[in-house]
This record gives C-alpha cells, sequence and structure tokens, in this order.
C-alpha cells in the first residue's frame, strides 16, 4: 500500500538514504516521467533507458532539493533538462551537426514502433514522427504544454526561461509541425 | 497592435493566459488583419491535433521500476548534505531570520568589545621607559641575578617572568618592577648597556598584546623593529609571554642584537624549565 506523505517529505526523507521513500516517488511518477521521455525520445526503446537516467539523476540531485519549494514542478525541470541533454548527446553521437536532424533519420530507420502501431493509428504516428523532427528544445516546449498540459507561466518557470521566450517556442514548434505535417500528407498522396 | 506583437502572443491567446485587456485588443486585430487570423486558426489546428493524438496514453514498461531501483542500489553509498541533516523547523524563515539576526548581535558585541578595551600602543610603553628613568628609584625590585628576579616578580604578575643574563652582550641586569600600561599588567626588567637604560617590558603572552605583536603570535620566529625619534623597540613573542624592549638613543642595530640574544636566552631558559 503506497505512502500518503507528501511528495516534499519523501523527497527529503529519500534524500537522507530511505531507498523505500525514494521507491514511493517513483511509483507517483513512473508513468509522468515515461510519457515525457516518450515523446522526447521519440521511440519505446530510448524512453524507458531515458526514464531511468531521469530517475538516477533525481536520486543523485535529491540532496539539492529543498523541501519548502512544490517538488512536482522541480522534478518536472530536472526531468525535460535530462532530456535534452540526452537528446543532444544522441545527435552527437550520431555525428550530426544540426540538432533534431538526427531524429528524422532515426525514427525513418527505425522499424515501427509496436506500441504506436497497436495503440495509436497512423495520424498518431505521423504526429510523433513530426514531433520527433523538432530541434529538442521546441520538441521540449511543445510537450510539456501540450503533452503535461502546463500553463505558460509554469512552462517558463520549468524551462528557467522568460515567458515570452517560452511561447515563443511553442509557437514555433507549433508552425514547423504543422509544415511538416502537411509536408508528409502531400508525399502520402503522391 | 501590430502584426508581430499579436503572431508573438497567439498561443497565449489559444490558452486564454492573457489578461482581458489584451484579449480584446488581440482580438481586435484578428477580426481586421486576415494572416494574423489565419495564423491562428492554424496553431489552433495544430495543437488541437497533437492533443488528439497524445489522447491515448502511453503506459510504462513493466521493467522500469526494476531497473531503476537496480541502478540506485549500485550507486556509491551517499552521505547526507550538511542541510539535508539539519532538521526541518531550522530551514523556515522565522528561524532563519532569528539566526541570522543572533550572527548580527553576535558580531557587533564583538566588534563593540574589540572597540572599547584598552588600545595598547608600542609608544605608551616608549613613555611607561621614559617615566622609569625619570622615576627616582626605577626598579621596585633591585636583583641581578636573573632567576631570584624572576622568582620575586613571578608571584606578583598572573604569568611567568623571563628575566635573562645578558652580561656577555654587555648589558647587566639592575631590577625589574611591576607595571600597569593602559589596564594591561606588565613587568618592566632594566638593564644598563653602555651607559643606556634599556627596559624589557614582558606581558601575558595569552592575553591582547601590542597590535604588532598579534602577527607574531602566528610567527613566533619573527620580530618587530620600529624606531620613533629616539626611542626604539624590539617586540617578540617567547611560550607564553610578550616581549618588547624599549631604548632611547640606542642604535637600532644593538638593540636588536640585544633582543634577539634576550630572546634566545628565553627559549634555552623554557626548555631547562621543561
Amino acid at each position: 500500500m503506497g505512502s500518503h506523505l507528501p511528495d516534499e517529505l519523501l523527497a527529503r526523507r529519500a534524500a537522507g538514504g530511505r531507498l523505500e521513500d525514494f521507491e514511493e516517488l517513483l511509483s507517483r511518477y513512473r508513468k509522468r516521467v515515461y510519457r515525457i521521455c516518450y515523446r522526447m525520445a521519440g521511440n519505446a526503446e530510448d524512453a524507458e533507458d531515458w526514464a531511468q537516467e531521469c530517475f538516477v539523476r533525481l536520486y543523485r540531485q535529491l540532496v539539492h532539493y529543498d523541501p519548502r519549494l512544490p517538488f512536482a514542478p522541480w522534478l518536472l525541470r530536472l526531468v525535460s533538462n535530462t532530456c535534452i541533454n540526452l537528446a543532444k548527446a544522441r545527435g552527437a553521437r550520431q555525428g550530426k551537426m544540426e540538432l533534431g536532424l538526427e531524429e528524422r533519420h532515426e525514427v525513418a530507420s527505425k522499424a515501427p514502433d509496436p506500441l504506436q502501431t497497436t495503440l495509436h493509428g497512423d495520424e498518431t504516428r505521423r504526429v510523433n514522427s513530426a514531433i520527433a523532427a523538432l530541434s529538442p528544445p521546441l520538441r521540449q516546449a511543445v510537450t510539456l504544454r501540450i503533452g503535461e498540459e502546463l500553463s505558460f507561466h509554469e512552462l517558463a518557470a520549468t524551462l528557467g526561461v522568460p515567458l515570452q521566450t517560452a511561447a515563443s517556442r511553442v509557437r514555433r514548434g507549433l508552425i514547423q509541425l504543422r509544415e511538416r505535417l502537411e509536408r508528409a500528407e502531400s508525399e502520402v498522396k503522391r | 497592435m501590430r502584426c508581430v506583437r499579436v503572431q508573438e502572443r497567439l498561443v497565449l491567446y489559444l490558452a486564454g493566459e492573457l489578461t482581458p485587456r489584451e484579449n480584446s485588443r488581440l482580438i481586435g486585430h484578428i477580426e481586421r488583419c486576415a494572416a494574423c487570423a489565419a495564423l491562428a486558426e492554424d496553431l489552433a489546428a495544430t495543437q488541437e491535433r497533437v492533443e488528439s493524438a497524445w489522447r491515448t496514453d502511453v503506459e510504462p514498461p513493466a521493467t522500469l521500476d526494476a531497473r531503476v531501483m537496480a541502478a540506485v542500489r549500485a550507486l556509491p553509498p551517499r552521505q547526507p548534505s550538511a542541510l539535508a541533516r539539519l532538521p526541518h523547523w531550522i530551514l523556515q524563515p522565522r528561524y532563519a531570520v532569528a539566526g541570522a539576526l543572533a550572527c548580527l548581535l553576535l558580531i557587533g558585541l564583538l566588534v563593540w568589545r574589540s572597540r572599547s578595551a584598552p588600545s595598547l600602543e608600542l609608544a605608551q610603553l616608549g613613555q611607561e621607559h621614559t617615566r622609569l628613568l625619570e622615576a627616582a628609584s626605577i626598579s621596585e625590585v633591585r636583583e641581578s641575578d636573573p632567576q631570584r628576579l624572576d622568582q620575586q616578580l613571578s608571584s606578583q604578575v598572573r604569568f611567568p617572568v623571563r628575566a635573562v643574563s645578558l652580561v656577555q652582550e654587555g648589558a647587566t641586569l639592575q631590577g625589574g618592577s611591576r607595571t600597569t600600561v593602559d589596564s594591561v599588567p606588565m613587568v618592566a626588567l632594566h638593564y644598563e648597556w653602555q651607559g643606556h637604560r634599556i627596559s624589557i617590558f614582558q606581558m601575558d603572552g595569552t592575553q591582547r598584546p601590542p597590535a604588532p605583536l598579534l602577527r607574531m603570535r602566528h610567527d613566533p620566529d619573527s620580530y618587530y623593529v620600529r624606531k620613533t625619534g629616539d626611542l626604539a623597540y624590539v617586540a617578540w613573542h617567547s611560550g607564553k609571554i610578550d616581549c618588547v624592549m624599549v631604548a632611547q638613543a640606542v642604535p637600532m642595530h644593538e638593540l636588536f642584537h640585544l633582543a634577539c640574544h634576550a630572546c634566545e636566552r628565553q627559549e634555552q631558559s623554557a626548555d631547562h624549565a621543561l
């Protein structure tokens, strides 16, 4: 049976080395963290690795967490920054100079994700491919705003940028998504 | 409102996060501007498309928890930070403010004490040396044997007096007096060297010394040398006492030479005492 303690107290106790409290945090946030990783990574295989990396970083960083501040936004920021770093590292590994380019290649070259095939239709796959082709900062902004339903104020706080920058990233992300989706549809028609 | 500004704020408008005033201005612009209206429509449609595609939630694999816990357990054990070990209540603002005020109060008290405490300067020892010279009887205790003089004077003060023989350097010990300069108890040892009177002031080395001697407590092998007018000073720290040799119209190098020997003999006598 899960604990009823607030996240902030669990985080503080987990920072002191209590693994059962960390496990409770893992159980509360596994779905949300995985979802963000999945949308940022663009495939299930990387998503699991990225989610694991996020939780390991969380465990290491808990000693720096101030329990007077709400836990969820702090965690979201950590997860979001970890995903950005992992996406950049993946791009660097593939030797691509331009961020986002490597994801296009990866999505095109990988076999269709069984999860996507079974649970989502063609439309979902198209949208996810278009999202995966965005540069990591734009993908991050769209994922958190639309996928996690953060308000723009929350998004700005999570990204650590001014409100206008957060809004600009979401706008640019949506515009690029529309262009890519239109391009993909016109190729299918041909 | 210009198009650029409107387009920057369209996503905030779609999210309902503009102020009513900004909202009405933006709607007014969109009604008149076909390009901005088209963009607003495109953004809303794309957002709706993403929301719809993501409506089916993704589930993490069942293996995730086991992988995370295995990775966390494999990490080297860590010591919780000092902050994490503190009781939670201490981080509350009222206690933090109280702690800061207490620190300020303590610092203020220390500054006030250091300012209100008597400030002993070398010049005051120079004045005392001159006063003793002018006194009818310079020495309260007339004794030329260093050990006997030590015994007589040490019983009157709270620190071990260390008189030394400087006969080999041509200085004869005349005696010593107990005195107080600016509330600091000390003894003055009197020597005669080539017709000049030389005083060695000794005081408790664990108490507040003349300012120059503070540095020497951290570097006991050093001397402080100063000449003001015809008064010359050599100061040093030896064991548990601070010493200042003062003389009038004595060449600095000669006084320094005597001071070095006096210090050396004090160290030898301290070693003997052990």
